[in-house]
């Protein structure tokens, strides 16, 4: 009988499991892989509260289809024999054993596969180098629990199907992995994790690490060799982002902490991942030292009802947006792991200059002794979201003045109780008609909405008082600036909207500071006209 | 209109008549276009920037 390769293996999780399965796949030294931040991450990552990992499943001989085309770009071509396959390691927050594993795959049980399926953790790709062997990772990403006043968002993760010897599972999650050296700086491995969202979102090809650092590269053929890669710049990143038929958006955000917000809300929620180039300061001998740039992807943002920042009222004197409840956002950094956490900090810095005095405001503390000067995003989109969120921020935050002066100045029933808060979100026609179509209590107001032909991608505007949604504005973010990009509204509360209506109303001075474009007439005009028989 | 919006309806036209209201309503704005030109985003990125490696 033929002697049967190993394929499988089912352990108990632990740290030294996990450190073995590393040790027999990759050709590295155990010092290597214990210096390794990665390691520290993932393992605090599955035993965390929110995972508890129990079980791992190692997949032997994986054939990983980005490492298999990085394998036969460069590493075929050394010297010496590189492994194309990969080790696939499978994670489970229930326990098993290697005997419970090959019962099922002998006797299949549904109930079993869904018990299975339901703890499903996610998989880690070990590639077989020398050095860099976190491949293509997916894991789940922590829940809420019992935590109504914070809320982890994360909008680019989506469903990947897994097949492990016949069994599909599922894990929402969105893809990982560290940069190699070789095909691959850290920019790659940012753009490629992003492009697995937006090749979803935006219907274009899933692309491999060495095909973005090829397609960056090609017009600056005299500026570095392309491998070994040893980073991309800002201007070659935007250039594997339009090989894409995407385009790139930039902000500069170095101190700029209303607009990192608020980038970060409006387009990540839509689930367009965001590249952060940032540079990173080490601790070294008691004062932090620049040790260099480095690009990761924003994944998710977590927001806190009671933020109780001393420096709130400084930041947002005004115009409150929902963004302004930030106050932590989480990474792809390849140098860490998967939805590495950075909090949000303007209150206190330790960055000096040589004259020892502070130079940077605000910084994005990590969870190891790293601290991060966020400099610019750089925001893939589809080439027909023209309208950027600035000037939607524009009319709304005139409009805010007016309505909030009424509530400030006028005493009586009809005032609302609080200020006006918006959510200010990029988003499709599909998806924001599904979202109207499954609110319960339809009625012809709503069909009105569903037959109406909008644009498909759309700024929306969610007003809400006190927590409740009051209304919704639409600008058709495929438009011009110039245009009248104003779509239509959607009234949620109708005695909230009637005091908006009563003040937009009341006089001509306050129509004429609206008028300030033609997108924020129409706005003003459908809100003056709208009544409980038209839209 | 009911009866309670034609009473705001009265309360807001009166507020914005008076010299106070209106004043208040300019400074809001002001403040609000100050707002605008204070938070406008930075889109132009310099040369030096956009050509600079990220390495780490």
């Amino acid at each position: 009988m033929e002697e049967q390769e190993k394929t499988i293996c089912v352990c108990q999780y632990s740290k030294t499991a996990f450190f073995d399965l590393l040790l027999e796949k990759s050709s590295t030294t155990k010092e290597l892989i214990k210096e390794k931040t990665h390691l520290s991450y993932f393992d605090a990552y599955l035993q965390s509260k929110y995972l508890k990992a129990k079980t791992i499943v190692a997949e032997y001989n994986y054939i990983d289809r980005d490492y298999l085309e990085d394998f036969s770009a460069y590493y075929v071509r050394c010297f010496t024999d590189y492994e194309r396959k990969c080790i696939r390691l499978h994670f489970f927050s229930n326990e098993f054993s290697q005997g419970d594993f090959e019962s099922f795959l002998d006797t299949y049980n549904k109930e079993y596969h869904d018990t299975l399926n339901k703890s499903y953790l996610g998989f880690i790709v070990i590639k077989p180098l020398p050095e860099t062997i976190f491949g293509r990772t997916c894991l789940k990403t922590y829940d809420e629990r019992n935590e109504p006043e914070i809320r982890r968002i994360y909008p680019t993760v989506r469903d990947y199907e897994v097949n492990l010897c016949g069994i599909t599972l599922t894990i929402n999650s969105m893809a990982f992995q560290e940069q190699d050296h070789v095909v691959s700086a850290c920019a790659t491995s940012a753009l490629w994790s992003a492009f697995q969202c937006t090749a979803k979102l935006f219907h274009h090809k899933i692309v491999s690490p060495v095909e973005i650092t090829k397609s960056a590269t090609e017009h600056f053929p005299l500026s570095e060799r392309t491998f070994p890669n040893k980073g991309l710049n800002i201007e070659q990143m935007m250039h594997a982002v339009q090989k894409l038929e995407m385009e790139p958006f930039e902000v500069d955000i170095e101190d700029d902490e209303y607009n990192l917000k608020n980038c970060i809300y409006s387009y990540l929620s839509f689930g367009i991942p965001i590249i952060l180039c940032l540079d990173l300061y080490e601790p070294t001998n008691g004062k932090y030292k620049n040790k260099g740039s480095h690009a990761v992807v924003i994944t998710g943002f977590r927001l806190e009802e009671k933020n109780s920042r001393k420096d709130e009222i400084a930041f947002l004197p005004k115009f409150r947006t929902a963004a302004s409840k930030m106050t932590k956002i989480y990474a792809h950094d390849d140098q860490i792991g998967p939805f590495a956490k950075m909090i949000i900090d303007v209150s206190r810095n330790p960055i000096e200059d040589e004259e020892s005095k502070t130079i940077k405001t605000l910084i994005l503390k990590t969870e190891w002794d790293y601290i991060v000067v966020p400099k610019i995003f750089l925001i893939p989109l589809y080439h027909k979201i023209r309208i950027p969120l600035d000037k939607v921020l524009e009319i709304m935050r005139v409009f805010n003045a007016i309505i909030n002066n009424s509530i400030e100045n006028i005493d009586d029933l009809m005032t609302p109780q609080g200020k006006y808060e918006w959510e200010i979100t990029l988003t499709s026609v599909n998806k924001f008609k599904e979202e109207i179509l499954l609110k319960p209590g339809g009625n012809e107001r709503s069909r009105a909405i569903l037959q109406k032909n909008m644009p498909r991608f759309i700024w929306r505007v969610k007003s809400l008082c006190q927590g409740k949604p009051v209304m919704d504005i639409l600008f058709d973010a495929t438009d011009i600036e110039q245009g009248d990009f104003f779509i239509s509204g959607v009234v949620y509360n109708r005695e909230l909207f009637s005091s908006i209506q009563l003040v937009i109303n009341s006089d001509e001075t306050v129509y004429s500071y609206l008028n300030m474009n033609p997108a924020s007439k129409s706005m003003v005009e459908w809100i003056k006209k709208y009544t409980s028989n038209n839209l | 209109m009911t009866d309670e919006e034609k009473r705001f309806a009265e309360k807001v036209k009166t507020w914005y008549s008076s010299k106070e209201g209106r004043e208040s309503l300019r400074k809001s704005v002001e403040e609000a276009l100050a707002e605008n030109k204070k938070f406008k985003m930075r889109r132009q990125i310099a040369p030096e920037v956009l050509r600079k490696p990220f390495t780490i």
